[in-house]
């Protein structure tokens, strides 16, 4: 990519995780005493293992995503430079490519399967934010973003955001952090990302922005934290293993099993294509079933808790 | 730029290993243990409660029966605590055996789903209650 500035060449990744070793080393260090549960070193070895996983995944993908990238830019319809106006632009277009490819991984079951090991920890730590999939070749993101490369973004400069954005979100990964106060409006935080990895019914499935949170603003899928609804981390139903294979490919194969017994073509279609949790009788649940039965209930709580008026 | 291959992923080991390490070495060991029969049965209570239980002699683990004939299992996985409600077709295999304490019986059980793989408890006493034997026959 010839026409790349010399600035935009920063190793982004790398910096990110020289970063992320030493912020993770202070983070045990500060949680040791006050918080001896906030790392466990079995599920510490498992999270890194996963990231270490989806990089050497990441690599082997590497060369197929950039050839569709270029195929892609090929046809592009504009020829937008390194432009000022275009960095914005192209700043904000990223963002929103993550915030719509991170809901649909959360709310369709094929790209739930390879998002869901990010999930698979109890814990909430830094080490966690390294827990990735290894499957993301199948994943909604890279397909999502590629409308920006057809558009005529250079390759390069959506492949910039991409690595701050992903940058960006490690340090979100932590209990250790409050709030920020003013920008809590605007920047994904580490209270909103708190919210988006809790299993409360409350808290499920929101908050999926990367660098922004302007996007679940508008969307209608912020949920702010509630201090008297501590965060229950990890997914509805937690794995009992710390085996690498297992957290990445544990949905993908109760996936296949589920389709392999479906009833028909329909059944099999929404096994894969409906809700996390589908299934063609109602007898698991899913994300909104679990939402609904907790504002019944919060609901139903409340209402006994009203004294009529004399 | 072989070299440079072979490198990021060999530091990237080594990070982990460091870092795995310095968890281990600052105590982050996952002593978590099932408190005691309360804890189990307040654990049980979403379910609409269990008529029988039996818990790991370490307190690593407990199986129960709920009064509507699903299978409640609980498991420590480092140091939390893992839940999971199966019907009996859930559950691959069920068998028992003589562990090497004289005082316990061993219980293994295998499930279908991939993320919760397997079970085994050391529960006192040489008696398994008629549940489990139940199970094993299935």
């Amino acid at each position: 990519m010839p026409d790349t500035p010399d600035w935009a060449k920063a190793p982004i990744l790398a910096i990110a995780i020289f970063a992320t070793i030493f912020f993770t080393i202070a983070e045990m260090l500060k949680t040791r005493r006050s918080n001896p549960g906030a790392y466990e070193y079995r599920d510490t070895a498992a999270s890194l293992l996963m990231g270490f996983g989806s990089l050497v995944a990441g690599l082997i993908y590497a060369g197929a995503h950039l050839a569709i990238i270029l195929g892609a830019y090929e046809l592009r319809l504009f020829n937008i430079g390194w432009t000022w106006w275009a960095l914005i632009i192209c700043f904000f277009a990223v963002d929103l490519r993550y915030y719509i490819s991170h809901r649909l991984a959360h709310e369709h079951r094929l790209w739930w399967a390879s998002h869901v090991a990010h999930h698979s920890s109890q814990h909430f730590n830094l080490s966690t934010a390294l827990r990735q999939s290894w499957t993301d070749l199948f994943g909604i993101g890279f397909w999502v973003g590629l409308p920006l490369y057809f558009i005529g973004f250079p390759p390069a400069m959506v492949i910039l955001f991409t690595g701050i954005t992903a940058a960006y979100q490690i340090w979100v990964h932590t209990e250790q952090v409050k709030t920020i106060g003013p920008l809590e409006w605007i920047l994904n935080t580490a209270s909103h990302h708190r919210v988006h990895h809790a299993t409360n019914p409350q808290y499920i499935d929101s908050n999926h922005g990367g660098f922004l949170i302007i996007w679940d603003r508008m969307f209608g899928t912020f949920v702010a934290e509630d201090e008297s609804d501590p965060c229950q981390y990890g997914i509805t139903s937690n794995l009992g293993t710390f085996n690498l294979a297992r957290i990445a490919l544990h949905e993908w194969i109760a996936m296949g099993q589920d389709v392999r017994k479906a009833q028909s073509l329909r059944d099999a279609f929404w096994y894969v294509f409906g809700a996390p949790g589908w299934t063609p009788d109602g007898s698991r649940e899913t994300s909104r079933t679990m939402k609904e039965k907790w504002a019944r209930e919060k609901w139903a709580c409340d209402s006994e808790t009203i004294v009529p008026a004399e | 730029m072989m070299t440079g291959s072979i490198w990021l992923p060999l530091g990237s080991l080594a990070s982990i290993a460091m870092l795995v390490w310095f968890s281990y070495a600052l105590g982050f060991r996952g002593r978590r243990t099932l408190s005691g029969d309360d804890e189990l049965m307040a654990l049980t209570r979403a379910y609409g409660g269990a008529r029988d239980f039996v818990v790991d002699a370490n307190r690593a683990s407990a199986i129960a029966m709920l009064h509507d004939g699903r299978v409640f299992l609980c498991k420590v996985v480092g140091n939390a605590i893992v839940t999971r409600v199966y019907s009996k077709d859930e559950i691959a295999s069920a068998a028992d055996y003589r562990s090497k304490r004289d005082d316990v019986r061993g219980i293994s059980l295998k499930f279908k789903a991939h993320g919760f793989p397997s079970l085994k408890l050391e529960v006192p006493g040489e008696v398994l209650p008629q549940w489990f034997e139940d199970l094993k026959r299935k």
